[in-house]
């Protein structure tokens, strides 16, 4: 009788404890998978990588060669230094496009190389200017002017071919217009950097009754107001006038620029190569979690092994698969010449506190769970349980150090391919 | 009968666009002054003067904000930029609403600023509907930059609903003061502005089947380039009855637009001593000083008009650096009817009522106080136009004084 009675009472606080356990985890489990979606690139891009190039990278990524991809990447980033950023300068006709491009550029309207400005139509085809001194390899396209003629917006977008161009300036003068106003929300559509440059700046200040301050206020408002009515995010905003290209927000739009064409001709490729090396990585991670006779190898090594001893393998198995384990990083450090990148690799006990699930699978209370499992007569579901868990570990090890290796070499391509223009 | 010769002689006078009487009234009555019909004389008379006194316009100014609207429409009201219920300018609207904006001085005259066919996205059919065009007399279609497809669906547009439209190309000192400063070498003056005129009158044709003119105007100093013109078409264009009214609503800035004004209130004037002459003969009793008196008020008027009031003298003896007083002792018409040594005022006026009649008609015979009355505020007119006229040139105002006063006294005043 007292069997009987101390039988039930186990197998139920057993019971319990496995499905409290069990949903636990799976809460914790589920919220990976979210953060697994990577981030759509900001703006879509003229300036990208033949595919040839994206394969080697892939194929390096995939054999965990960092330092391989580094030197693909490093090749392809610098072959972007002659890369053409075109530019298009467009808005209503007579709002001062050519003018703007001849100040931009600090030449006069009558040189040889002047955009043709004049008091009636004058930009009447896709012209192309450039500025060696100012703006070398980027070609800065005078637009016809909208309005001009009976053509539509959309029309008038499909003639110029805006597609091919990185960056679009909306030139504005008198009046925002519709027209503006359905050019900014192709551009935002089209995820295009677009730019909106009021210009006549001069005619404003000296017809205004108000003060300087409250009339750039005004200008301002306006336009942002036109453009949000029409869901459209703020772009630049800059408000110059053809006769003081040094003056107004001058200045600051030649430095918004220079900045942008760095972008375009760096950052947003390297991005794209970037985003191609995470989702190899990423993978990576799924095959390896798939892979059979790599479960079969570390379940083989159960008998001979605890937990932790078999984990801390699995870990060091895994970055050199990754490439991100401690002689690797070494390698990539040495290659690039920056000894001040961290060229550890991740280290167990660090490994266990980045990550909680991973910290819950490993203390005490669910060992505990698992000893009591083993010492019961239900030695069958032990077996299959401890199986689940020590499965679950080792995914969770290999997400951890995919994840690692993105940030590794993405900071290492940063590191390593970006020029110093910038900094 | 000498009355109706006397009428159709005198209305000779004028130029199309400055009467304010149609052919067919005229007609009319001096086939009833012929017929010896008096009384139905009167009747259409009375009537053509209440419509000259009353008749309402709405003048409708469309185009971009910025394109120098506000300053064109606080132009013709007479308005400074900055004076309560002025448009605004320098601001960035976004209305897409009709704003109307009385004139000062006459309730009769409205001008409506209506937003750009640009800031909407109504089609040019619809913008005109929306913005209820069958309330203006004319649009004038104001542009800053290039010629816009906009407008030119919008001109033929009004033109297909059978009313007038003008083109305006505004901020012409602008433009020209951007070419040579950006090209002082190939600029020329009257290059750029035949290009402008004849790109914006080119593509005004393209789209309509007639060949409409193109104003260009500045907007610091309106008086220059086509604006003259551009009156001048207005006045021609506008049914006769809403002449009058109009041309006094324009603002003192051309010589031109002085002697519409001069014209324009010449006829009122015969007009209305034609109907009181016809009724009454009153003898000519009481002295002279008695009928100024009475006219006091209408000088007043008269003088307003011609933006010699006193609020308006004293702004240009400010700007010339000057008191009030001492201006004034250089313009005539405050000095008209003071008296002389040499000669009663009856005598000289006389004279004057003898060789102004001979030559351009008007009431003869007897000498009867409307008469009087008559030639005694064209008498007025023409001082203070003159001096109106005068003020113009504030440059030479000084130098072309004749005695010691600036402008040249009215025809056959010092015969």
């Amino acid at each position: 009788m007292d069997l009987v009675t101390k039988l039930p009472q186990n197998i139920w606080k057993t019971f319990t404890l496995f499905i409290n356990m069990a949903n636990y985890l799976k809460r914790l489990i589920s919220p990976w998978s979210k953060s697994m979606t990577a981030g759509e690139s900001l703006y879509s891009s003229q300036n990208s990588s033949s595919p040839e190039v994206i394969e080697d990278i892939g194929k390096a990524v995939t054999e965990g060669n960092l330092q391989k991809v580094i030197g693909i990447v490093k090749d392809e980033i610098q072959s972007k230094s002659r890369y053409r950023v075109k530019i298009a300068v467009t808005g209503d006709s007579g709002n001062g496009m050519s003018s703007f491009i001849n100040a931009l550029r600090f030449i006069g309207h009558e040189e040889e190389d002047s955009a043709p400005t004049g008091v009636v139509r004058t930009t009447k085809k896709p012209a192309c200017y450039s500025s060696d001194s100012h703006f070398p390899y980027v070609e800065l396209w005078d637009l016809p002017g909208l309005g001009a003629t009976a053509q539509s917006v959309e029309s008038y977008l499909e003639e110029m071919q805006i597609s091919t161009f990185d960056l679009i300036i909306i030139v504005a003068s008198e009046q925002f217009s519709s027209n503006h106003v359905k050019l900014a929300i192709t551009m935002q559509r089209m995820r295009k950097r677009f730019y909106v440059v009021w210009t006549k700046l001069d005619r404003d200040l000296s017809t205004s009754t108000f003060p300087e301050p409250q009339l750039l206020q005004s200008i301002q408002r306006n336009i942002r107001e036109n453009l949000q009515q029409a869901q459209v995010r703020d772009p630049p905003l800059f408000l110059i006038s053809c006769f003081s290209p040094s003056f107004h927000d001058f200045p600051e739009l030649r430095n918004t620029l220079q900045k942008d064409i760095f972008s375009i001709r760096y950052r947003d490729p390297l991005e794209i190569i970037s985003q191609v090396c995470d989702k190899c990585i990423s993978n990576k991670a799924f095959s390896l979690k798939e892979d059979q006779m790599l479960m079969k190898d570390l379940e083989a090594a159960v008998s001979s092994e605890d937990d932790t001893a078999n984990l801390e393998r699995g870990l060091q198995t895994y970055q050199k698969l990754f490439g991100v384990d401690d002689g690797s990083l070494q390698q990539v450090a040495r290659s690039t010449g920056r000894l001040e990148m961290g060229s550890r690799a991740l280290q167990f006990q660090d490994l266990i506190k980045m990550d909680r699930r991973l910290e819950l699978m490993m203390c005490f209370a669910v060992n505990k769970f698992l000893r009591l499992l083993e010492s019961s007569w239900w030695y069958g579901l032990w077996n299959v349980v401890t199986r689940y868990f020590r499965h679950q570990r080792h995914k969770l090890v290999i997400e951890i150090v995919a994840e690692n290796t993105k940030t590794s070499l993405r900071k290492a391509l940063k590191d390593s391919v970006l020029p110093p223009e910038i900094h | 009968m000498a009355w109706a010769s006397s009428f159709d002689a005198f209305f000779k006078n004028f130029k199309r666009e400055s009467k304010i009487i149609s052919e067919y009234d005229i007609t009319l009555i001096m086939t009833y002054i012929e017929e010896n019909k008096l009384q139905k004389a009167v009747s259409v008379i009375e009537k053509v003067l209440r419509d000259i006194e009353s008749a309402p316009l709405h003048i409708a100014v469309t185009g971009e904000t910025g394109a120098g609207k506000s300053t064109f429409i606080n132009t013709l009201r007479g308005v400074g930029h900055e004076e309560k219920g002025a448009a605004p300018t320098g601001a960035i609207e976004t209305t897409m609403k009709r704003t109307p904006y009385p004139h000062p001085k006459l309730p009769n005259v409205t001008i409506w600023d209506l937003p750009g066919i640009g800031t909407t996205n109504f089609t040019p059919q619809n913008y005109l509907t929306e913005m209820k065009f069958g309330e203006y007399d004319f649009f004038i279609i104001i542009s800053a930059t290039r010629f816009k497809e906009n407008d030119a669906q919008l001109a033929k547009a009004i033109a297909q609903m059978g009313m007038n439209f003008y083109f305006v190309r505004t901020k012409i000192d602008s433009d020209l003061d951007n070419e040579q400063k950006f090209k002082p070498k190939s600029f020329n003056k009257e290059e750029v502005l035949k290009n402008i005129k004849d790109y914006c009158s080119n593509h005004l044709q393209e789209s309509l089947d007639s060949e409409p003119p193109v104003f260009l105007v500045s907007n610091v100093d309106i008086s220059k380039y086509d604006f003259p013109k551009l009156e001048t078409k207005l006045l021609q264009d506008l049914p006769a009855h809403k002449r009058h009214v109009f041309s006094l609503s324009l603002q003192s800035l051309t010589e031109a637009t002085i002697n519409y004004k001069r014209d324009s209130l010449k006829q009122k004037v015969f007009l209305e001593a034609m109907k009181a002459g016809a009724l009454a003969t009153i003898p000519l009793g009481g002295m002279i000083s008695d009928i100024l008196e009475n006219l006091d008020e209408t000088f007043n008027l008269y003088r307003s008009y011609f933006g010699l009031d006193d609020a308006s003298l004293e702004n240009i003896a400010q700007d010339l650096n000057m008191s009030v007083d001492d201006f004034k002792v250089h313009l005539r018409f405050p000095h008209l009817f003071a008296e002389h040594n040499d000669e009663s005022l009856e005598d000289k006026l006389f004279k004057y009522i003898k060789h102004i009649s001979s030559v351009t008609g008007g009431p003869v015979a007897a000498v009867t106080y409307y008469r009087m009355a008559y030639y005694l505020q064209n008498l007025f007119l023409d001082t203070a136009a003159n001096d109106a006229i005068a003020l113009l040139n504030s440059k030479a105002l000084f130098e072309k004084k004749v005695g010691p006063y600036i402008s040249e006294p009215p025809e056959y005043w010092e015969a």
